[in-house]
C-alpha cells in the first residue's frame, strides 16, 4: 500500500514536473514525508527530459520527410478518387465480369469501355483498381499491375514474420516484378504510379533484407540476396534512399550486397483496441503480433 | 487551453486527417514527427536511423489512419504503437548482425555554443548508454515518457498495459538509471520546511 502511494504521488509530480506546472522543490514541499525517497528520483526525472528533449531531427529532415509525407498523401487520394471514378462507370460486378465477357461487351457502355480497355489491355483481366492508376483516356506509358506482386510479397512477409519457408514462387514473382521495371524508364511514369511503385520497392527491400538475416526453407539465402540487390538497383534507378541504408561493409558471410538496416513495417491493416490488442511482450524482443501489422 | 479542449481539438484535426486533408496531415506531422524521433532514438541510439524510422512510421501511419478509430486508444499511443512496432522489426534484424549503435555526431541538439553542444551530447550519450541496459518495458517508458512526451495514460495504452503497472516500472526504470549515472542513492537530505 505504501508503496503504491509514493508511485501515485511520484507519478503526480512526474505530471506536473513535465508539463512545467511546478518544479522539484514545490513538489517537495508539498511531500515533505516522502522529501528524502521523491528528490532524486524527481531530479533524476528532470535531467531525463531535459536530456532528450534537446534532441530535435535536423530541420532538412523534417521538412524533407513532410513533402514526401504529404506527396505520398496525394497520390493516395488520387489514385482513391480514380478508383471511385472507375467502380462508378464499369457497374457493380467490377472488371473480373468485363475481362470475363470480353471487349464486345465492354464496348456496350462506351464511356466505361474507354478506361476499362485501357486496363484490360495493359495487364490482363480481373484486376483490382486500386494501385492501377486512374483510368483517364490515352494509354499510359506503363500501368502498374502490382496485384501479383502485392500477393506473393505478403507471403514472402507473412513467412518472414512466422520464421516460415519462403515460397519459390512467390520469390520468382518479386524477382520478375523488379526486372520488369528496373527495364522501364522511371520519367514515363504519372506521379502516382511513380509514387505506388516507390512504396512497393520501399516495401519489397525491406522484406528481403529481413528475410537475409536467417531464413529456413528451401530457397538459399543467395537467391535472396540476389533479388535484394536487383532491388536495390531498382531503387537507385527511381532514386530512392532506403531507410536505415548505409554502405556498411560486409558481414563476414562475404555478400556481395551491403548489409541494409530497413525498418520494415508492414502495412498496418487493423486499428489496435486499449483491451483486446495482444499486445507484444514488453520484456522480450518479440515478433509484433499487434493486428496493426497483419496483411489482410 | 484544458485537456478537454486539446483532446477535442486533436480529434478534430486527426479526423480532418483521415478525410485525407493536407493541412491535418500536415499539422499532425508537426505535432509528432519530432516526438516520434526523439523516441525512436531513444530506442535505437542512432540519429540516422531515427530519422529514416519515423519517416517511415508516418508512411505506415498514412497506410492505416483512415482504419484508426476513436476507442479508449487516442491517436498519440496508437501512433506510439506503430513506431514501437517499428523499432522492434528494426532491433531484430540490428541484433541479428550484433551490431551496436553508438550515438553520432550527426545528432542535431539544441545547444548554445559549441561547449554546450560538447556537454549536451555527453549528457544524451551517458543517457542512452544507461538506458541500453534496462529491461525492455522499462526502456520502452522511459522513452514513451522522457523522449516522446506521453503521458501516463497513453503510455499504458501504447504499451497495452495498465496505468498502475506503467507507474511501478516508471519507478524502478527512474531508480536504476539513476542508480547507473553514477549519482549517489541520496542526495542531500532534505529538511522538510513548513508550507
Amino acid at each position: 500500500m505504501k508503496a503504491r502511494r509514493f508511485e501515485e504521488v511520484l507519478e503526480e509530480c512526474l505530471a506536473a514536473q513535465l508539463e512545467g506546472r511546478r518544479t522539484v522543490e514545490e513538489s517537495l514541499s508539498l511531500y515533505p514525508s516522502l522529501a528524502c525517497e521523491l528528490e532524486p528520483l524527481l531530479r533524476a526525472a528532470a535531467s531525463l527530459s531535459d536530456v532528450y528533449q534537446r534532441a530535435s531531427p535536423p530541420p532538412y529532415i523534417v521538412e524533407l520527410g513532410r513533402e514526401r509525407f504529404l506527396a505520398a498523401a496525394a497520390a493516395r487520394a488520387r489514385a482513391r478518387a480514380g478508383v471511385g471514378r472507375a467502380r462508378h462507370q464499369s457497374g457493380p460486378w467490377g472488371l473480373r465480369l468485363w475481362g470475363a465477357v470480353g471487349a464486345a461487351a465492354a464496348a456496350a457502355l462506351a464511356a466505361a469501355a474507354v478506361g476499362i480497355a485501357a486496363l484490360i489491355g495493359s495487364g490482363g483481366g480481373g484486376e483490382e483498381m486500386a494501385g492501377s492508376g486512374p483510368p483517364d483516356t490515352g494509354p499510359a506509358p506503363a500501368v502498374l499491375n502490382l496485384n501479383d506482386w502485392q500477393q506473393a510479397h505478403e507471403h514472402l512477409k507473412d513467412a518472414a514474420q512466422r520464421g516460415a519457408p519462403i515460397p519459390q514462387a512467390d520469390l520468382e514473382t518479386i524477382k520478375a516484378f523488379t526486372e520488369k521495371w528496373k527495364g522501364v524508364d522511371p520519367t514515363t511514369l504519372r506521379d502516382e504510379e511513380r509514387l505506388e511503385l516507390e512504396q512497393a520497392v520501399r516495401q519489397q527491400y525491406e522484406t528481403l533484407a529481413g528475410l537475409t538475416a536467417g531464413q529456413p526453407g528451401p530457397v538459399p539465402p543467395d537467391e535472396i540476396f540476389s533479388v535484394l540487390g536487383s532491388t536495390k538497383e531498382l531503387a537507385d534507378k527511381l532514386g530512392l534512399q532506403l531507410p536505415g541504408f548505409s554502405p556498411a561493409p560486409a558481414s563476414p558471410g562475404g555478400t556481395a550486397t551491403p548489409e541494409p538496416q530497413p525498418s520494415p513495417s508492414p502495412p498496418p491493416e487493423a486499428t489496435p483496441g486499449p483491451a483486446p490488442t495482444p499486445a507484444p511482450s514488453p520484456e522480450g524482443e518479440s515478433v509484433p503480433t499487434d493486428p496493426i501489422f497483419q496483411p489482410s | 487551453m484544458s485537456p478537454n479542449g486539446e483532446a477535442h481539438g486533436e480529434r478534430l484535426l486527426v479526423d480532418a486527417a483521415r478525410a485525407g486533408e493536407e493541412h491535418a496531415l500536415s499539422e499532425l506531422y508537426t505535432l509528432y514527427f519530432p516526438r516520434v524521433y526523439r523516441y525512436i532514438l531513444a530506442r535505437t541510439g542512432n540519429p540516422y536511423d531515427a530519422e529514416d524510422l519515423a519517416e517511415e512510421v508516418f508512411m505506415r501511419m498514412l497506410e492505416a489512419i483512415e482504419r484508426f478509430q476513436w476507442r479508449e486508444a487516442p491517436f498519440s499511443a496508437w501512433l506510439f504503437r506503430i513506431a514501437h512496432n517499428a523499432v522492434i522489426s528494426y532491433r531484430r534484424k540490428d541484433g541479428a548482425r550484433g551490431r551496436a549503435s553508438p550515438l553520432s555526431d550527426g545528432l542535431a541538439l539544441d545547444s548554445q555554443g559549441p561547449d554546450e553542444l560538447v556537454e549536451n551530447r555527453l549528457a544524451l550519450n551517458e543517457v542512452m548508454l544507461a538506458a541500453e541496459k534496462l529491461p525492455e518495458a522499462q526502456r520502452q517508458v522511459i522513452a514513451l515518457r522522457f523522449a516522446a512526451g506521453l503521458s501516463v495514460a497513453e503510455t499504458a495504452r501504447a504499451m497495452g498495459k495498465g496505468e498502475g503497472n506503467v507507474k511501478v516500472i516508471q519507478h524502478k526504470a527512474i531508480a536504476r538509471l539513476r542508480e547507473m549515472m553514477g549519482q549517489p542513492k541520496r542526495a542531500k537530505v532534505y529538511e522538510g520546511k513548513k508550507v
